[in-house]
């Protein structure tokens, strides 16, 4: 175990360091800062004049914002009554995968615009949006975010789920389409509150009662400044995994101290540890790969330990660490690889509805979709098929670890469908299996 | 155009970021690509960003590395750098070809999960800032970090080079 510690995070740190540095001793010359900014000049250049061709493209669609196009973002009263937008009431509080947010801001557009913008502040906590509209009639208004679509409502489905935004400082925008003259949309704009959902804490981090479909057979959290706890599990669970929860004092993640994560004596894993003020409050999201083999019926010690890259316990004063073992939910085999059969993303949890030939999959959302790849090297592709949708940025991915990858494409917003395939950069034989998910509820 | 002039960014900063850049594309050629592709982003709203512009360039450049696929190489070099796209030699370059194979096998990654290996291991970022900065959660920020170790304990170049990974 020592020299499996000592060669994970060492090697890959000394390997990408060795890389950059050599960058650095003579690619990097002095003038290459100047250089750059001569070849920046004439890109900015470029792109400003081809943004200009593209707004006096879209003159007739700017023309109908009338009244500017920011809409306003108000605070909602503490003491009112649930605030209304776009038609609907509002709670004051949702809860998006297990954890409670508040509702912190609101915003509606001036029925009839097109195209609007929220400005959105920086904010500490995580924060979700939520999409509504009235008045659609047979179109539908989309929730951008720096050119990425987030949600959509219609007149079939006026309110959106919550869906994550990202908490630093900037613009959202809803875009609509083919709506009537009076459609009218708002945001509701909450933030994560400080309440924990059902599990095991410590007052500020939670390992849940279940996440996904995996369900939580035991844990712990240690004493404040301790090093090392121990907890007990019964099985049997067919398959399983641990997450751990490492946060040390100081601004940046730990080089020289891990969490070691030991069952029955054997080390299973080892994660990295990281600030106390950047912890995950959900570390059971993240985990181990499932066990190959069952846990039997027991009953099973688990430790959570603070290691040195050699592998020897460390004291660190000001830890805290805990650990907790998942027994890992339903799954379906899809090309010899096990698939989880309920995903959470985009702040929704999706449940595995198909799986179907990648070489030309036509998807009508709301979906997610995931693709099992053979090894080798897959172009993904994703052509839109519906109006007013873009083709989406697939990046490839070569699969050359051996066995079967698993590869996220995206979420297919309500009312749009898009044709998915998989090419395969040496073997046009080869096969990819795309699954998709649906939404839960 | 904000606190911090863009020009000045450009000229103390951007070397670092080039290095990001080629962490993550493995070519000069590409990186610098990737880097003026981002900045150029990054200027049409250099007003309006808030606290960190280098932060706020480095999610641009990473979340365009994300997405490109297979982009041919058709941009522009500093002229200070035109023509040369290889590693340069010398005793700095026969240390870091003493780990070609991980670096090899890093190659292989798929491009989030190097990206996500590059910003906590070499950017030093923390799980939560890198799962912000590529605009997913701290839980699939963990994810990719987990599977990326695990393909690259099972990547042939690795595997016949004798090292270790977990």
């Amino acid at each position: 175990m020592t020299g499996t510690l000592r060669n994970t995070v060492d090697e890959l740190r000394t390997s990408l360091s060795a890389h950059a540095d050599a960058l650095t001793d003579d690619a990097l010359a002095d003038d290459a800062p100047l250089g750059r900014k001569a070849a920046l000049q004439r890109r900015i250049r470029r792109a400003r004049n081809q943004r200009r061709a593209g707004i006096a493209g879209g003159v007739a669609a700017v023309v109908l914002v009338a009244g500017g196009v920011v809409a306003t973002v108000s605070q909602p009263s503490r003491h009112s009554s649930s605030p209304e937008i776009a038609g609907h009431t509002m709670e004051r509080t949702v809860t998006v995968t297990g954890f409670d947010y508040r509702l912190t801001q609101t915003g509606q557009s001036t029925p009839g615009q097109q195209r609007f913008t929220f400005h959105l502040p920086e904010v500490g906590p995580d924060r979700v949006i939520e999409l509504l509209g009235t008045g659609l009639g047979d179109g539908w208004a989309t929730l951008e975010d720096q050119d990425a679509a987030l949600a959509r409502v219609s007149g079939a489905s006026t309110a959106g789920a919550p869906v994550p935004v990202d908490s630093t400082k900037h613009d959202v925008t809803v875009v609509l389409r083919d709506t009537r003259r009076d459609a009218q949309v708002g945001i509701a704009v909450y933030e994560r509150d400080r309440s924990l959902p059902a599990g095991i804490d410590d007052g500020t981090a939670v390992f849940r009662t279940s996440v996904g479909s995996d369900s939580l057979l035991g844990g712990t959290w240690a004493a404040p400044g301790r090093s090392a706890v121990s907890f007990t599990v019964t099985g049997p669970a067919e398959r399983w995994r641990v997450s751990g929860s490492c946060a040390l004092p100081g601004a940046k993640p730990s080089r020289d101290v891990m969490l070691d994560e030991v069952v029955d004596g054997k080390s299973f894993a080892a994660i990295g540890c990281e600030p106390l003020a950047a912890r995950s409050l959900d570390p059971g999201t993240a985990g181990s790969q499932p066990s190959r083999w069952p846990l039997t019926t027991g009953p099973h010690t688990v430790t959570v330990r603070l290691v040195d890259r050699g592998g020897h316990p460390v004291q660190v004063a000001g830890a805290v660490i805990g650990g907790a073992i998942y027994a890992v939910g339903q799954q379906r085999t899809v090309r010899g690889m096990p698939v989880d059969y309920e995903v959470p993303a985009n702040g929704r949890v999706w449940l595995l509805d198909q799986a179907i030939p990648a070489d030309n999959a036509e998807i009508t959302g709301p979906a997610y979709v995931e693709a099992v790849l053979g090894r080798g090297d897959w172009r993904p592709t994703a052509q839109h098929l519906t109006d007013g949708d873009r083709d989406m940025e697939l990046a490839g991915d070569d699969n050359r670890a051996g066995g079967a990858s698993l590869a996220g494409l995206g979420e297919v917003l309500a009312g749009s469908t898009y044709r998915f395939w998989l090419e395969h950069g040496k073997d046009p034989a080869a096969k990819a299996t795309i699954l998709v998910y649906r939404p839960l509820g | 155009m904000g606190d911090v002039d863009f020009d000045e960014f450009v000229a103390v900063r951007s070397s670092a970021l080039l290095r990001t850049a080629y962490l993550l594309t493995h070519d000069h050629g590409l990186a610098e690509d990737l880097l003026q592709t981002a900045l150029t982003k990054a200027w049409f709203s250099w007003g309006r960003i808030g606290t960190s512009h280098e932060a706020y360039v480095r999610k641009i450049m990473v979340n365009t590395y994300a997405s490109w696929w297979r982009r041919k190489w058709n941009g522009e070099a500093p002229s200070s750098q035109a023509g040369t796209d290889e590693l340069p030699g010398g005793d700095a370059a026969s240390d870091v070809y003493q780990d070609t194979d991980l670096w090899t096998a890093l190659g292989n990654l798929p491009r989030r999960m190097r990206a996500v290996v590059v910003l906590r291991y070499f950017d030093d970022l923390t799980e939560a800032e890198t799962a912000a900065l590529l605009g997913v959660s701290v839980g699939t920020v963990k994810s990719q970090t987990a599977k990326a170790f695990t393909k690259l304990r099972l990547d042939p170049a690795l595997a016949t080079s004798g090292e270790v990974l977990r």
